[in-house]
């Protein structure tokens, strides 16, 4: 009768799971963007390395999110490197080729018992079809790192990089 | 039935926990095995332990053996932070593989294999046993006596087909041909003994007949035995006998032995039933005429004179099958020569060379005047026959000790065996950004060193962060494992990995190229 019980509610989860994120993985708040439009990335740090603190959060800012902002955090120093870009891109009238390729949140100390999130803001590229586009980022603790860089976009990978399902803008709306 | 409920329990509670939006569970991670990967032990283990970083339920628990058996262990697995399997009793020796798979409360299955070996790794060279000295002695003191009854004993009976043997002689030449039967079994037992390394202390044992039997001396020793029989019996009627008993044993030394087992066979084998039919004939004559010599008679001018006539009929083959024979075994002159082999070779020549020399001046300078009835050279020639059985005797002694110096031919045939297996087994890796040559040395299941270059498109060296090689057979149903490579001169390598099995292999290197870049390529391996 449990065991009934435990198969049919396993059963039930399991029809869940496609929707609910997994949360062991350092991923994105937002699961979709929209291709040419604004997007706040909200990078969610669930635990540390294994069990230790993680005291930097690295991410890189790949070729077509453009006109990045990284959010200031308390406790943190914010560095930002910037680079020339591929391509050149239009914001809002000016003409961009180059910005920001890498965010550092460092000298923090986020407990493994702990929850954090990390915040930047940007700009999908026009040109950018659709499908997955992804954040690698790294954590780094006192020994050693967690490097969630896997952009395989495999299920099983072990340490898939944060991303973001692009989608097409509906009507052709423009920003 | 407990277990798989529990399993199930964690799985709901887990998925409960996704569901209900709680975040902040993280993959459980193994954080060390009791015993180590790769790890070689003397005795099987109790129980496995793999430690993780917080609790897991085993989802699947698999031993496989050496051989490639599969053993579920997952009744025997307790979940916890450390997860614990017992395992089954008298595991065998060589290399094992747990294959692991556990789910955290994150319900993210994770799994791995542990490789561990008991004994030895599986595939690594055996250790040659090392026989015992006293075995060894024994061997070749059962050898010698062999020998001398095969060829004082039953060569006499053949003497005998063409001369008439004294009457005291005979007793003698009987009595050497039945310590010959005696000693042919004793030396089927020291042989297996001696092959297993052994004590002599186990000639008793079951096991070391069988083993000697199982080699190609078993038979022999069977020949040799009939051989001899049949000439004991020969010496007492049914003279003819004999004639069968010759090529039998002729047979039987060609059949066993380095001389008869190298290539080309046919050559090898009809030299070798020549040249021990020769000395059968010439040692067996020497026995009888001894006694003869002793005083005149007609008998005994008769043995003499038909020796004398026909002696060249056996050593011309001698001589031509054992130039052959030296030739097949030696190969060309060269540091090839300077083995025991060779010593042994050199040696025997030598006392051959003065056995001849012997030979030669009984048949020109002796034999006539001794059949003339001249006492000085009767006694020379009984003398010179005395020195003849010495010399043969020791020849004899060399001929036993070649049983424990493999010929030239046979050294470089072993060591061309060991390259064969030393040969890499390799494997090419690419996707568009990177390609690796992997190279598994030795090429086989065992201990291995795994090289793996990582170039880019173009051929150029690539310099990588890290290489991570992961293992998996699922076709053995042995889950991934993954184990760091280290740079090694402008390669990664893997060093003190075992691969448990042979069969085909899935090879996936986690190559990070920099910092944010991971390519992950993979390929497949046949570890023959």
């Amino acid at each position: 009768m449990i065991r009934m019980f435990a198969r049919a509610a396993l059963a039930a989860t399991l029809l869940a799971i496609p929707a609910a994120p997994v949360f062991a993985h350092v991923t994105l708040e937002a699961p979709e963007a929209v291709i040419g439009a604004g997007y706040k990335a909200v990078l969610r740090v669930p635990h540390g390395c294994g069990t230790q603190a993680t005291n930097l959060v690295r991410v890189q800012i790949p070729e077509g999110f453009f006109a990045v902002k990284p959010m200031p955090k308390p406790g943190w120093d914010l560095e930002i490197v910037t680079g020339p870009y591929e391509n050149a891109y239009d914001n809002h009238g000016t003409t961009l080729t180059e910005g920001v390729r890498e965010i550092v949140w460092s000298g923090g100390n986020l407990l493994n018992e702990h929850y954090d999130e990390f915040v930047f803001r940007g700009t999908f590229a026009a040109a950018l079809e659709p499908g997955k586009f992804f954040f690698p980022a790294i954590q780094e603790c006192a020994g050693g790192e967690e490097a969630w860089i896997d952009t395989s976009g495999a299920a099983e990978a072990d340490m898939p990089a944060p991303s973001v399902t692009l989608v097409p803008a509906s009507g052709g709306r423009g920003h | 039935m407990l277990h798989r409920l529990a399993r199930q329990c964690a799985l709901l509670l887990a998925f409960m926990a996704l569901a209900a939006g709680q975040p902040a569970f993280a993959h459980a991670q193994l954080l060390s095995t009791q015993p180590a990967a790769n790890a070689v032990l003397a005795q099987a283990p109790d129980e496995l332990a793999l430690l993780f970083n917080e609790p897991v339920s085993p989802l699947s628990l698999a031993l496989v053996a050496p051989d490639g058996t599969t053993t579920d262990l997952i009744a025997a697995a307790i979940g916890g932070e450390s997860l614990r399997v017992s395992l089954p009793p008298d595991l065998g020796q060589g290399t094992h593989v747990l294959s692991w798979r556990v789910v955290s409360v994150d319900a993210h299955p994770v799994a791995g294999a542990l490789v561990f070996s008991i004994g030895a790794a599986t595939g690594a060279l055996p250790e040659i046993a090392i026989a015992s000295p006293a075995t060894t002695l024994l061997l070749w003191a059962a050898k010698a006596v062999l020998f001398a009854g095969l060829f004082f004993g039953l060569g006499g009976a053949i003497f005998a087909l063409v001369a008439p043997l004294p009457a005291r002689g005979r007793g003698v030449i009987a009595g050497l041909a039945g310590l010959g039967l005696l000693a042919a079994p004793l030396s089927l037992g020291l042989h297996g003994a001696d092959a297993l390394g052994r004590d002599p202390g186990n000639l008793f044992a079951a096991s070391s007949w069988s083993a000697g039997y199982s080699t190609s001396y078993g038979l022999t020793t069977l020949l040799l035995a009939a051989a001899l029989a049949l000439g004991l019996i020969s010496l007492v009627r049914f003279r003819l006998l004999a004639l069968l008993a010759w090529p039998l044993a002729a047979l039987a030394l060609a059949i066993s032995g380095h001389a008869g087992a190298a290539e080309p066979q046919w050559l090898t084998r009809s030299a070798v039933i020549l040249h021990i039919g020769g000395i059968l004939f010439w040692a067996g004559a020497l026995l009888p005429l001894l006694f003869w010599m002793k005083s005149r008679s007609g008998d005994a001018d008769r043995a003499l004179a038909q020796f004398s006539r026909l002696v060249p009929l056996a050593i011309a083959p001698i001589l031509v099958s054992g130039l052959v024979l030296g030739v097949v075994q030696l190969g060309p002159p060269g540091p090839a020569w300077l083995t025991p082999y060779g010593y042994i070779l050199a040696a025997k020549l030598a006392l051959l060379v003065l056995l001849f020399g012997l030979a030669l001046w009984n048949r020109f300078r002796l034999t006539r005047p001794a059949l003339g009835g001249e006492a000085k050279a009767r006694l020379l020639l009984r003398r010179s026959i005395l020195a003849e059985i010495g010399l043969v005797l020791v020849i004899f002694g060399l001929a036993a000790g070649w049983r424990f110096t493999p010929p030239p031919r046979a050294i470089a045939l072993a060591q061309a065996a060991e390259a064969a297996l030393a040969v890499p087994a390799y494997a090419h890796a690419m996707d568009d950004r990177v390609m690796a040559d992997i190279v598994v040395t030795p090429g086989r299941a065992g201990p291995v060193a795994i090289d793996i270059a990582v170039v880019d498109l173009a051929g150029a060296p690539l310099v990588p962060l890290s290489v991570d090689l992961t293992l998996a057979a699922p076709a053995r149903n042995i889950e991934p494992f993954k184990v760091p490579a280290i740079p090694a001169g402008g390669v990664w390598r893997v060093e003190g990995q075992s691969i448990p099995l042979p069969g085909l292999w899935e090879l996936v290197l986690d190559i990070r190229l920099d910092r944010f870049t991971l390519a992950r390529i993979g390929a497949e391996i046949q570890i023959p």
